[in-house]
């Protein structure tokens, strides 16, 4: 098939659209997601292809669908469950977590929970503390689960296939602000992109800058200041938190001996202290500086667009940081 | 365009309509298995707190002495191919659905030989090719997951069911509303069993639930809704058999409270003393197999002394099935734990 | 406690921390090594000054610290609070952490914390740390080159990568806005940085050849009687000891007589405050050079003047295992007035030593051999060596070194050789 321009949006839908033909197994639930074809149209036209079974719009109850969800990929089925905003991802929290994290493990492999959950999240677009929040962070300290963070249609694409076909639990941190991006898709049933290891974008020898999501974006905008001012920047887009893999971030860091990483999280407890912690103990005697992240401040993402977009990190601070640097 | 109600109904439709012991009477034969089985649980149970006073059963374990009618008397309705959801008071459901005493005990005792593996531990056995797909240590979190099962059995189409035991406690969780709420309205065959035991941990009932007859929860959601003497293995079958049946049809969820009492504590180490002892004595005459066993003695479908056979066969292998376990190995320190969590 | 930089010699000015032989939170007992630092000597480890638990390690491996400066704190039994080092004053037996004429820091006031900046927040000042980035260091220590002699552009005067390559390259430390540009010098084929065990030695014959002004006195020995001596008592001594008895503990034994009657051999010249003084030595300690594959280490044998002869060749047994193994104790670099380097199963019949820096003299002991001399008058052959003693002029004369050789070449050819 072609490569074709298309949105973030539509890349996710292709993808589930696709799968969902491929697998009468698989099937999606989420609040509006049925007849509307979901708040961000992420479902459209799913429900008349598909029906009410395999496209079930739930009540209110995140809890409620995303346990069931369990019961589901635990009894031969393969649920995608969507979740309007990555926020919600903590009122269901027990479910994934504590059941959906642990159920293979505690059964002694007994069972396989082939299940996706998929989170819209992310800040920039004035929607407050509350729905904002990526979702990165909560749950990176659970074992058994694998989250991945598309930054591109391409990614959305194809990692959400993969996901989709991978026999585990994965948590797919969508971003609302990346739905009307627009980007290459390879168009194609198989045409998968792995679940874990990150991607070099933008090659450079001056420093290594790492990013997820909408920050992947930043971070390609700062690497054009920064080439101006005669810093080649190399980008990286971390793509997957769990499993973590850092090795083509150690080797960038042995080329350019410089790291910084760019978070929509706060400080502590953003993954980026993983990647710097790991960094440095692969390529310690490769550092000619600390290395720096750019986060959030620690205060929840304010609502008025002024101080939202000077919290978010930006093209312009992002230079800045690798500027402290050199 | 159909509603999930409106498509559930039509592919139940389809489905073969329930046979054999989900809508029959029972025989003089099926009687006296149901008393067997309600003796292994007790005897099961008794050995797994004579275990843990050995030290063999590590952290805590929760006893389900005084339930066993529940147990036995709903797994009569299932059938193999239905699906099972239970809490960290599980033993008895497992037991009921067939789960063998040796690898239920060596995973009490944490030993390689374990149903997981020395995995999970008390509170999560589970066989998934008895239909035994989770226990659920999280009070309430078992009964969403449930409600998916009850989805697969909808999409199947063939007339399974998905039942779930809990509870008093339970009724109180956000996650059991949500569950209720979604079974209703997408008209799940989900079997809500609750064992009322009159208390959730510790606390008595009347201090965190306006009223005792948890059946009014249910009918909240405009589900149907059973009360039963959950200490009368047949009028537990004869309560929970129908709304089986019905589920099976399309006909949607229902609800089944089972008034009984735990004999133990809330957990291994807990002594109980908050109970008034009169209301324990009580109970205690109660006893769901001392009933059994007289009502079947006096009808003469079991003789006294075949009766006392039973219990000594069922001690015997419980012990044996625990002294074997016992013996079992310890799981590898340095096996795959990925494999474990990913497939 | 702090745990600070010993001055093991007299030449001593900084040290490179080798290795941690503890971690954090790890107990240690007094006088239960610690940690390996490098000095211009040699690598030795240092020993715990207390029993005491491990608290923060402010000097990680491979940096360098100046005498006096923070290697870690301790947690001591009983509380965490700092004391004055040690008052300056030569060891007796293994030191524990010894702090010798060295410029201490101010007495800390009261408030104890186990961490880094304690010292700062006491308002002591510390010694300078070297601030470098890690990618810097290695480069330095690749390219051999002294990173506190470079001058840091990046935050804190710290070492960057730039100003390593920058003296690598010639460029005198001029910081360039796009580090990339610079890159490191060619090396020639074939050829191979020096290791630090030989960089150590180089810089140390150098120093003392730069600074001591010495002049070297000669006598051959006849050492008839020293064979008799071994072949009569090693058997002994092997017996008593376990160790075979070398020639060279036959001669440090012949040393430790003769320096007990001459001890102005026994000083030692030192520079404080620009000024010279002498400092007179009070036990005979000895340094023996050990030969190594690629070089040599010179352990000090202490007390030998209360040794016996068994004693003694366990002690230099000892001490060669501890150089061969590179796990010299603190007490292998005490300061020492003299020290032995015996060459008689090499092939040269003289050599001149050099003085180890901190030291007045060497003794260098050539080729044993064969030749003819004169005894009453006439022609007859007998075994011996050359004797060739180096001695620093600034302390001993002419007038004093002949005699002490003089009475050494006695001592052996006539003894009384015993295995007292």
């Amino acid at each position: 098939m072609p490569v074709q321009e298309m949105t973030y949006r539509e890349a996710i839908l292709a993808a589930q659209t696709e799968e969902m033909r491929r697998d009468p197994k698989i099937i999606i639930m989420g609040e509006d997601i049925g007849p509307s074809g979901g708040p961000f149209k992420t479902c459209q036209g799913m429900y008349e292809e598909f029906g009410a079974l395999r496209v079930r719009d739930t009540p209110i109850a995140e809890t409620g669908f995303v346990g069931a969800a369990l019961g589901l990929a635990l009894t031969g089925y393969r649920p995608i469950a969507e979740i309007m905003f990555a926020d919600f991802l903590g009122v269901c929290f027990d479910q994934i977590v504590n059941g959906i994290a642990k159920h293979r493990f505690m059964s002694g492999a007994q069972s396989t929970v082939p299940l996706v959950i998929r989170s819209i999240g992310g800040g920039g677009l004035r929607f407050g503390a509350q729905h904002s929040q990526t979702g990165e962070s909560w749950m990176l300290s659970v074992p058994g689960l694998k989250i991945v963070c598309p930054s591109s249609p391409s990614e959305a694409y194809g990692m959400l296939k993969s996901a989709i076909r991978d026999d585990n639990p994965v948590l797919v941190l969508e971003h609302k602000a990346l739905l009307s991006s627009k980007g290459n898709v390879d168009l194609g049933m198989d045409h998968l992109q792995p679940l874990t290891g990150p991607k070099v974008l933008r090659p450079g020898k001056d420093v290594t800058i790492v990013a997820s999501l909408n920050m992947v974006g930043k971070a390609l905008g700062a690497a054009d200041k920064l080439s101006a001012d005669g810093i080649e920047a190399e980008v990286i887009d971390i793509r997957s938190l769990r499993p973590m893999v850092v090795g083509p971030i150690v080797e960038s860091v042995r080329k350019t001996n410089l790291l910084v990483v760019v978070e929509e999280q706060v400080q502590v407890g953003g993954w980026g202290a993983e990647v710097v912690s790991q960094v440095v103990n692969e390529a310690f005697d490769y550092l000619d500086a600390p290395p720096a992240r750019v986060t959030l401040p620690d205060y929840p993402l304010p609502y008025s667009p002024a101080l939202e977009d000077a919290a978010i990190p930006s093209p312009d601070s992002i230079a800045a940081a690798v500027k402290a640097l050199i | 365009m159909k509603s999930p109600k409106q498509a559930a109904s039509k592919g139940a439709a389809k489905a073969k309509s329930s046979t054999g012991s989900n809508s029959a009477p029972l025989n003089d034969r099926e009687r006296v298995q149901m008393f067997s089985d309600m003796v292994l649980i007790r005897e099961f149970e008794e050995q797994v707190h004579r275990s843990y006073l050995e030290g063999l059963v590590h952290g805590t374990t929760h006893l389900c002495q005084g339930q066993e009618a529940v147990s036995v008397g709903a797994a009569k309705a299932l059938r193999p191919d239905d699906y099972v959801t239970y809490t960290y008071r599980g033993h008895g459901h497992c037991i009921a659905r067939g789960m063998e005493m040796e690898p239920a005990f060596a995973e009490l005792f944490g030993r390689s030989t374990g149903v997981c593996g020395g995995l999970g531990g008390s509170m999560h056995l589970q066989d998934i090719d008895r239909g035994l797909i989770g226990s659920f240590g999280i009070v309430g979190a078992g009964l969403p997951v449930a409600g998916g099962a009850g989805v697969t059995a909808q999409m199947n189409g063939r007339g399974q069911v998905s039942m779930v035991f809990f509870g008093d406690g339970a009724c109180n969780i956000g996650a059991f509303h949500e569950a209720l709420n979604i079974a209703q309205v997408w008209k799940l065959p989900v079997l809500f069993v609750c064992e009322n035991n009159l208390y959730g941990e510790f606390t008595r009932i009347e201090h965190t639930t306006p009223f005792e007859d948890l059946v009014k929860r249910a009918r909240g959601y405009d589900m149907d809704a059973v009360m039963v003497d959950g200490n009368d293995v047949e009028a537990v079958y004869r309560a929970i058999a129908p709304c089986v049946a019905k589920a099976r049809d399309g006909g949607g969820p229902a609800f089944i409270e089972c008034k009984t009492y735990r004999h133990r504590g809330h957990s291994r180490t807990d002594p109980a003393k908050y109970r008034p002892q009169a209301e324990v004595d009580a109970w205690l005459k109660r006893d769901p197999l001392d009933l059994y066993r007289a009502k079947l003695a006096k009808s003469g479908v079991l003789p006294e002394k075949e009766a006392a056979k039973i219990v000594d066969k069922a001690r015997e292998a419980a012990g044996a099935a625990a002294k074997k376990a016992a013996a079992a190995p310890w799981p590898d320190g340095n096996q795959n734990f990925a494999a474990k969590m990913f497939a | 406690m702090d745990f600070v930089v010993p001055k093991l010699s007299a030449t001593m000015e900084t040290a490179t921390v080798l290795k941690w032989l503890k971690k954090p939170g790890e107990r240690v007992k007094l006088g239960e090594a610690l940690v390996e630092i490098e000095t211009d000597k040699a690598a030795i480890e240092v020993e715990a000054p207390a029993d005491a638990t491990l608290a923060t390690i402010i000097a990680p491996e491979g940096t360098k610290v100046p005498i006096g400066g923070m290697l870690a704190t301790l947690d001591a039994a009983g509380g965490a609070a700092s004391s004055p080092p040690a008052a300056a004053k030569p060891p007796k037996s293994v030191p524990a952490a010894p702090v010798v004429a060295v410029p201490v820091a101010a007495a800390p006031a009261s408030a104890p914390a186990p961490i880094p900046t304690a010292a700062a927040a006491r308002g002591v000042s510390l010694p300078p740390r070297i601030m470098a980035s890690p990618l810097a260091r290695r480069l330095a220590r690749e390219g051999g080159i002294e990173i506190a002699a470079l001058t840091g552009s990046g935050p804190h005067g710290r070492v960057r990568k730039r100003d390593v390559l920058a003296r690598v390259g010639g460029q005198g430390g001029a910081v360039r806005a796009r580090p990339a540009e610079i890159v490191p010098p060619a090396t020639l084929s074939g050829s191979e940085a020096f290791s630090s065990m030989r960089a150590r030695i180089a810089e140390t014959v150098s120093t003392s050849r730069r600074t001591i002004p010495s002049f070297t006195l000669d006598r051959w020995v006849e050492t008839t009687a020293l064979r008799e001596a071994r072949k009569n008592l090693s058997a002994q001594i092997e017996r008593e000891t376990g160790v075979k008895v070398t020639v060279t503990d036959l001669l440090l034994q012949a040393l430790a007589d003769t320096l007990h009657g001459q001890p102005g051999m026994l000083e030692r010249l030192i520079e404080a405050g620009g000024q010279m003084r002498r400092e007179g030595g009070g036990s005979i300690d000895v340094g023996l050079v050990v030969a190594l594959d690629d070089g040599m280490m010179i352990p000090v044998l202490r007390d030998l003047g209360d040794k016996s002869l068994g004693e003694i060749a366990r002690a230099r047994r000892d001490a060669v295992a501890r150089v061969r193994a590179g796990r010299l104790i603190a007490a292998d670099a005490a300061p020492a007035a003299i020290s032995l380097s015996n060459l008689g199963t090499g092939g040269a019949d003289r050599f001149e030593a050099i003085i180890n820096p901190g030291q007045s003299s060497i003794l260098a002991v050539g080729r044993e051999h064969e030749r003819v001399i004169a005894r009453g008058g006439w022609p007859t052959v007998a075994p011996g060596f050359h004797l060739t003693l180096s001695v620093d002029h600034r302390l001993i004369d002419g007038v004093r070194g002949a005699a002490f050789i003089g009475a050494l070449a006695d001592r052996i050819e006539f003894g009384p050789w015993t295995a007292a």
